[in-house]
């Protein structure tokens, strides 16, 4: 945790560095590398200045953060002069992001277009960039106590500053601090609005305590500034730029500690230890968390009576499991929604599971399927999509064939695994009727199911190039995001990601037919993906493909304007 | 942190009580009088009334109704009634303290056993106020430094903050002991920056306390319970930046598998992976030591491969050609036999045995043991190559792993080290005439009992031996010790921030250079009863 804080400067690289130490050999810069001709390197020159005065900032290290392939990070640095003027030469055409760096300021996005606008730059072979202009602006420091429920200092609590517009990127660099033990936090932020947000990271177990003093056991829940649960109902605190906004305390808000109890039934003579695992999440599409206590027999026979402690509210989903010598017991999955009491009496009744076989086809093949496919896959899945849950493989599919022992009751997608070079999963069919979207429900049991999969070698396949009006496009940090065109009731289901290649491609295949939406986020585009492919879906536009077409279209990357207009 | 610890108390509690909480709930079946129990929580220092601590009292029976607990009002004062009888601990916490100093009630302490009817009055719980280090990171001119890691080591666990905007920082919650405090910069794992505008990059590397690049040459900072130690102002020396690179083989590159190279030590724990031309490079590691080692997992089969750490020192300059290997797991079967040609089952059919992975902490399986109590023969499974302690326990008093063999070679102080794949058999010999090590533990004043006293081999490693309790007039002693070079050492678990373990070796050597006056080397033969005294540090 402490490191990933560390390096929360570089948040938004992370997910390009996590690859790129994977680079193999990466000695030797382009520049040195005999791939690279001498007169093939370009320069680049500027000046970095105050975007509020216009004056010229000296000792800002400006660094160009380049890709070569195979993602190859490089990088190129100079520092500006008194009158903000900076210069490197020998630099090879590749992407670069370019990076200024000045304690106590940041970089402003650029409005205009032109290169390095959004931060990112493509140099082509032998360019000089003779006066490229980065600005920069003040920071602005939030600080101020997370206080308990009694007043006193809270220490080693979350503090996050959420950005009131998802786009301001910088936020997700710096926003973020720990209280230390006076319950005193210091965030320094790029100027704009913001939702400050504690959460205590502590997580407690065990059963409820009893208590007869008239107080009572509560969890902390995550708290908005000044003390509200409900971030619309949060105060946004303005961040100026070379201004301090102190004294933001934030009163942490506390949830009554509930739990889920009941009774396993169902335990075989002879099994000295059952589990009960609890997940738990806001949602059956937002699972979050997983975990599993157990019980052995002390004395005689397990009761089997369980009781889950110490859960705030939210969504639930537990079920109890054991094995008896080589089989596995698990009991159905109780979905529970815990709003402001406890939930007793839950009954879980621990079963075999079933097998579940049948063959897998190939559209206009006779008989078995290609000898690519491994194996079928039953993943768990839930109203909107993958869930947290079990999955199960099936023994290598030989001719065809396959089986899956031991599956318990549940929804589940069909998986093949591998799919063949471009083809799909065209129907499912379970003891003779379909299951729409691949989707089989074995959520009450099912003995003996047989499933007849067909797969298409025919898929969809949707390409092009990815287009900016603004800078150009980093390769290395730019994805495609395709998914089905489907009101998201509940998040969104199915997208694939497709990062851009580095001449600005892209390509989708194996795509069932339907109408789909193709959305670019900025580079720098972080958090949740259901919120990122809602903010962008309206602007996007639905292309409909039909079986074994092909669809070429280049596609404009979304932008990152850096205003924050309040909603 | 120090929660954390806690919370571990409490776990350890868990599995050590089920037995307890049978007897419990057999009791609570039968006719018997609610209990109550009530008491005070005070500052351990000032004696000082402590509102709002939260007090526990748990069986550990997992049931509805095997734990109570109050919070002190104002004046200190907690209270829970209707409790039903039966064995308890006890535990307290509030912000801003730490331990919970030995319990009086009725004189059993922190373990309560609460009878039918009874009536527990004037409970004292002592609870220790935390320390408090804080001070500044500048860079080589005196310049603030803003988002550098600090970390004070010296505990069981090393406490963390980060410096702000300002290049001040406060380490909160921390235990009373002597610690390092480091600081460290985490740059993004890029190569050096090429300039041509004539000025050069500066690098820091990891700094002690005051602007040490290692724990040898550092200052120790004592915080005192309930004190603020300020001022503590870190230089950082600069570092050129560092890499270790090499190549990775042994296995054959299929899609749906990932292979990578993982380096943990000192300061970082980090991956790499490893390309298809079979090298790895990591860039701007801290100098430190660290351990590398291959990995690699075939998603679709569900295997992984694993190979032999390889142990690195990185100090002014880059590390480069090292080689990795992985291999599958594989086991090893062997027998015990025992010194002068005893007959294996008249006496050891209680004897057991354990393999414990050394160093490394990976979540990857760990091996298991089966041992066969009439032969003495054994089998291990899902061993990879690395670093294993072979353990026996219940031995007859005396007794010890005198030599551990595979094929002629002989694995010194049963730590077996596997470079690659082996077969066996394993050849366990116990020897009857283990070595003593006894003494008494002293400070300035005298033999003091209660102390920790840590029994190290003398290896690159410094693998933890044994570990015991002095005991009444200081005493402490190990038996059972094969012959070879150990070193020990006596501490104060309260003042020295926590526990000693091996494994843990990031911290280790800055933990043994604290300790460096007060370390004893010995060197013991066969049979040997050596005496030695030990002192604590002042």
């Amino acid at each position: 945790m402490k490191l990933l804080a560390a390096l929360l400067p570089y948040a938004f690289c992370l997910c390009v560095l996590a690859q790129s130490q994977d680079t193999p050999a990466a000695q030797e810069h382009p520049a040195s590398s005999s791939a690279v001709q001498a007169d093939e390197s370009g320069s680049i020159a500027g000046t970095v200045v105050n975007s509020v005065t216009g004056k010229p900032l000296e000792g800002v290290h400006v660094r160009l953060w380049g890709f070569g392939p195979d993602k190859r990070p490089f990088v190129y640095g100079a520092v500006s002069n008194a009158s903000g003027r900076f210069s490197i030469t020998g630099v090879p055409p590749a992407s670069y992001l370019v990076l200024p760096e000045r304690l106590g300021f940041v970089m402003v996005p650029g409005r205009k277009k032109g290169p390095a606008a959004n931060g990112t730059l493509q140099l082509k072979p032998g360019e000089m960039v003779p006066d490229l202009t980065l600005e920069m602006t003040l920071r602005s420091i939030i600080s101020g106590h997370v206080l308990d429920e009694y007043g006193d200092p809270a220490m080693n609590i979350q503090v996050a500053a959420i950005p009131l517009s998802s786009r301001t990127v910088m936020a997700q660099m710096y926003g973020s601090a720990t209280t230390d033990d006076h319950g005193y936090f210091r965030m320094p932020l790029p100027p704009g609005n913001y939702y400050i947000k504690a959460t205590d990271s502590e997580t407690r177990s065990g059963i409820p305590e009893i208590r007869t003093d008239g107080t009572a056991e509560g969890s902390y829940v995550e708290t908005y500034y000044p003390g509200v649960t409900d971030k619309s109902a949060a105060t946004l605190v303005e961040a100026k730029a070379g201004y301090e906004s102190s004294s933001i305390e934030i009163r942490l808000a506390r949830s009554p500690v509930l739990s889920i109890s009941g009774e396993i039934a169902g335990i075989p003579d002879g099994v000295s230890s059952v589990s009960l695992t609890t997940e738990q999440g806001t949602s059956l599409s937002k699972m979050h968390s997983s975990g599993t206590q157990g019980w052995s027999v002390i004395n005689g026979k397990l009761d089997g009576k369980f009781m889950v402690g110490h859960l705030s509210s939210g969504f639930y989903r537990i079920y109890a499991h054991c094995t008896k010598g080589e089989q596995p017991l698990q009991s159905q999955i109780a979905e529970i929604t815990l709003t402001d009491s406890s939930v007793e009496n839950v009954s879980l009744t621990l079963a075999p599971g079933f097998e579940v076989s049948g063959t897998v086809k190939v559209l206009g093949a006779l008989s078995a399927a290609p000898a690519v496919v491994r194996s079928v896959q039953l993943q768990a899945d839930g109203p909107s999509g993958p869930s947290y849950g079990p999955s199960y493989a099936s023994e290598p599919v030989v001719n065809g064939g396959f089986r899956i022992r031991n599956v318990f009751a549940g929804r589940y997608r069909v998986l093949i695994e591998p799919l063949p070079e471009g083809g799909f999963v065209k129907s499912v069919q379970v003891n003779g009727s379909s299951a729409p979207a691949g989707i089989v429900d074995f959520s009450s049991g099912v003995f003996d199911a047989k499933l007849e999969i067909m797969i298409s070698p025919n898929g969809g396949r949707i390409s092009g190039r990815v287009e900016s009006d603004k800078g150009t496009v980093m390769p290395v940090l730019t994805r495609v995001f395709l998914f089905p065109d489907q009101e998201p009731a509940m998040g969104f289901r199915d997208w694939k990601m497709s990062q851009v290649t580095p001449d600005g491609g892209y390509s989708f295949s194996g795509l069932p037919p339907g109408k789909y939406r193709v959305v670019i986020p900025p580079p720098f585009t972080t958090g949740d993906i259901n919120d990122t492919l809602q903010q962008y879906r309206t602007s996007s536009e639905v292309i409909e493909i039909k079986e074994g077409e092909k669809i070429v279209k280049n596609i404009k990357a979304a932008d990152e304007d850096g205003n924050e207009a309040p909603k | 942190m120090k929660r954390q610890n806690k919370l571990w108390l409490y776990l350890f509690l868990a599995v050590l009580l089920p037995r307890a909480m049978g007897q419990v709930r057999a009791n609570s079946l039968q006719e018997e009088k609610p209990a109550n129990v009530s008491g005070i929580v005070i500052n351990s220092l000032t004696g000082e009334p402590l509102a709002h601590a939260h007090v526990s009292f748990d069986t550990f029976a997992q049931t509805k109704g095997s734990r109570y607990g109050a919070v002190s009002n104002a004046s200190g004062q907690f209270s829970i009634a209707g409790m039903t009888p039966g064995n308890y601990h006890m535990f307290a916490e509030r912000r801003g303290y730490g331990d919970m100093l030995d319990v009086e009630a009725n004189g059993a302490g922190a373990a309560l056993q609460l009878k039918s009817g009874e009536n527990v009055k004037n409970i004292v719980v002592r609870l220790v106020p935390d320390a408090v280090i804080s001070g500044r990171v500048v860079d080589a001119k005196g310049a603030p430094m803003e988002h550098i890691d600090v970390t004070a080591v010296g505990g069981v666990q090393p406490y963390h903050a980060q410096t702000d905007d300002r290049g001040e920082f406060r380490l909160g919650g921390v235990r009373a002991g002597r610690y390092f405090v480091r600081a460290l910069t985490f740059p993004p794992p890029l190569p050096p920056e090429v300039r041509s505008d004539g000025t050069s990059e500066i690098n820091y590397g990891p700094t002690y306390y005051p602007n040490s690049p290692d724990a040898k040459s550092a200052a120790l900072v004592q915080p005192r319970a309930g004190q603020e130690t300020s001022g503590i102002e870190i230089k950082l020396v600069p570092s050129p930046v560092l890499s270790v690179s090499g190549t990775a083989s042994g296995f054959s590159l299929k899609e749906n598998a990932q292979f990578t190279v993982e380096l943990r030590g000192a300061h970082m724990r980090t991956e790499a992976r490893v390309g298809a031309d079979q090298k790895f490079i990591f860039w701007r590691v801290p100098r430190g030591h660290y351990q590398l080692f291959a990995q690699y997992i075939d998603f679709s089969a569900r295997k992984a491969m694993r190979g032999a750490p390889v142990e690195i020192d990185l100090i002014d300059s880059s590390i480069t050609g090292i080689h990795l290997d992985v291999s599958a797991s594989f086991e090893l079967s062997g027998h015990i036999r025992i010194e002068g040609g005893a007959a294996w089952s008249e006496e050891t059919a209680a004897y057991d045995m354990d393999i414990q992975p050394l160093g490394l902490r990976i979540n990857i399986e760990t091996p298991s043991v089966t041992l066969n109590r009439q032969d003495g023969s054994f089998k291990i499974e899902t061993l990879y190559p690395g670093r294993y302690r072979l353990v026996m326990g219940d031995l007859r008093k005396g007794f010890y792993i005198k030599s551990v063999q595979l094929e002629g070679k002989e694995f010194p102080n049963s730590i077996l080290d596997f470079h690659g794949p082996a077969s066996g058999p394993l050849t366990v010999e116990l020897g009857k005439d283990g070595a003593e090590i006894f003494g008494a533990v002293q400070d300035a004043k005298g033999p003091v009992a209660g102390m920790q006293v840590a029994l190290f081999f003398d290896n690159a490693y410094s693998d933890l031996a044994s570990t015991t309790v002095s005991g009444a007039e200081g005493r402490y002693a190990f038996y059972g010790l094969a012959p070879g070079k150990y070193r020990i050492l006596a501490y104060d678990r309260k003042k020295s921030g926590g526990d000693w373990s091996s494994g843990q070796g990031d911290w280790l050597s800055d933990q043994i250079a604290l300790y460096e006056s007060v370390i004893e080397k010995l060197d013991v033969s066969t049979g040997d009863k050596v005496s030695q005294d030990l002192r604590l540090l002042p």
